[in-house]
């Protein structure tokens, strides 16, 4: 009996807080069924849901492609849309990735958006979500495409962007089949892909994302990523000297302030004949031989200001 | 402190004996949330929602377990009507402070293991072992203390913020400790007031 009284007593209180906890639940927090009006490129939609979950749960499991890679954590920023009305107002959670503009414009982060009532979005299509990525400070300026945007989402398409003529396309083609059975399929493709054009141009990853059923942002992830693709067409001297933390000790950033002079152009960049490009790489695994660099494939290491001059003489004399 | 009068029970909890300046009481959500002016207030507003609810809940269910003679399972019931509180406010406050409870983040289920919460509600039944009415106003005159102290260092750190010459090593946490200390040192001067 005396055990059995401060269980009885425990379970009531328990039940009770249950109950009280169960009706709060329901006038609180329970929206009841919000309509959710989808506008994107492609036409309108427009769904009903039950209140409350957030607005990236619900589009996602609505089966559209919104970009999240931090998965609703606000930590990503990449699930922008505009919501119209019925957003409520911008939290401080999101305040870092919305500019002022965006304010205005009533961008939000859809992970961070709780649909309490009826509420109308506009959403980017994944193409200008991709340019909108790429323009973010987030990605490496330098590495990034031109685009032309006009008003506010719209985008043009890309005039710059030469198209592939049939044996390019053909090419690539090639490489799609090779690897499209193979398990994780894109790093291979890339990884030919560059090999063959000595870069990663835009056709062909569209090219690539069409053959393989695969959004382009997918794709632009991956080639963003690696150090070793670059978007823009390099030279037919890729000079990339290692800022890892070995040879950053013993003087990269002196080595690449030599070669700058010498080639006319910063770090990153290639010369106007097409010749070199000079980039920098965390770390190519040779710290024995630091400061360490690579033209295309040859590991030339370890480097003095002083080889700098006589090692580009070298490439000339070899070219011609 | 069975006969003493109310005023004194109100002014000993929020001046005297301050649970966050005098025991030092509930200083996780203290140093983490004093940064702002606004957050400080709503966390300190929240606190006080929560331990009056809970120490005048706590109470009568104390004397229900005195007289069956179950005290053993105290802080078992205790801590579930806090746990249960905090749901309700957070609950409240999704629905009408969504900004104010982004800014909160983990702070806000944390007030559940906030030991201002749990101090509160001991202190008012085994403790002291006041009557009713006294327990309500020791609990929200100590959780108004809690509320009053959290604002003062909120408000300075913000001063100080904007004069920027805050040594780079004690920038956050570091001089939010001093403020309080300095604060507390202050706080001292009433203790002659009862």
């Amino acid at each position: 009996m005396e055990t059995l009284l401060p269980i009885g007593i425990i379970t009531a209180i328990l039940f009770t807080l249950t109950v009280i906890l169960l009706i709060a639940d329901k006038f609180l927090v329970s929206y009841g069924d919000c309509k959710v009006s989808v506008a994107d490129e492609e036409g309108d939609k427009e769904f009903t849901v039950q209140g409350g979950a957030t607005l990236l749960s619900i589009l996602i499991d609505q089966g559209m492609e919104i970009p999240a890679s931090c998965a609703g954590r606000g930590s990503c920023g990449f699930c922008k849309l505009n919501v119209k009305s019925g957003g409520g107002d911008i939290l401080p959670t999101e305040e870092m990735f919305i500019s002022k503009d965006e304010q205005k414009r009533g961008t939000r982060l859809a992970c961070q958006v709780k649909v309490k009532e009826d509420i109308e979005l506009f959403v980017p299509d994944l193409i200008s979500t991709v340019k909108g990525m790429s323009e973010s400070d987030a990605f490496d300026t330098r590495s990034k495409w031109t685009f032309e945007r006009e008003g506010n989402i719209q985008v043009a398409e890309d005039k710059k962007t030469p198209k592939l003529d049939r044996k390019q396309r053909n090419q690539v083609l090639d490489i799609v089949d090779k690897h499209r059975d193979n398990p994780g399929p894109i790093l291979p493709i890339l990884h030919d892909v560059s090999a063959t054009f000595k870069y990663l141009p835009e056709a062909v990853l569209r090219l690539v994302s069409k053959e393989m059923d695969m959004p382009l942002s997918k794709i632009f992830r991956i080639a963003t990523f690696y150090n070793l693709f670059s978007l823009d067409p390099v030279g037919k001297y890729k000079i990339t000297v290692c800022t890892g933390t070995a040879c950053h000790v013993r003087g990269a950033e002196g080595i690449i302030e030599a070669f700058e002079p010498l080639l006319g152009i910063k770090c990153g960049e290639t010369t106007e004949d097409m010749m070199f490009t000079l980039d920098e790489v965390r770390c190519i695994g040779c710290c024995g031989l630091a400061p360490v660099l690579t033209v295309n494939e040859d590991v030339q290491g370890p480097m003095t200001k002083k080889k700098v001059p006589e090692l580009v003489k070298d490439i000339k004399n070899n070219a011609q | 402190m069975g006969e003493t009068s109310l005023l004194s029970i109100f002014i000993t909890a929020l001046l005297i004996q301050n649970v966050a300046l005098y025991y030092l009481l509930g200083m996780c959500p203290f140093v983490a949330l004093s940064r702002s002016l606004t957050t400080a207030f709503g966390m300190g507003a929240a606190v006080i929602f929560v331990v009056t609810l809970t120490s005048s809940a706590n109470w009568a269910i104390y004397q229900v377990l005195e007289a069956t003679g179950s005290q053993i399972i105290q802080y078992i019931v205790f801590i579930i009507v806090i746990a249960a509180c905090v749901q309700l406010v957070e609950m409240i406050m999704e629905r009408f402070f969504p900004a104010l409870q982004a800014s909160f983040g983990i702070f806000l289920p944390l007030i559940t293991v906030n030991c201002t919460v749990l101090f509160i509600s001991l202190k008012v039944t085994t403790v002291d072992n006041l009557s009713y009415i006294q327990a309500v106003v020791y609990s929200i005159s100590a959780a108004i203390g809690f509320w009053l102290a959290m604002i003062m260092v909120a408000a300075i750190y913000e001063k100080l913020d904007l004069i920027g010459k805050v040594p780079k090593g004690l920038q956050g946490p570091g001089i939010i400790m001093i403020i309080t200390g300095i604060i507390a040192l202050a706080f001292m001067g009433f203790s002659g007031m009862v």
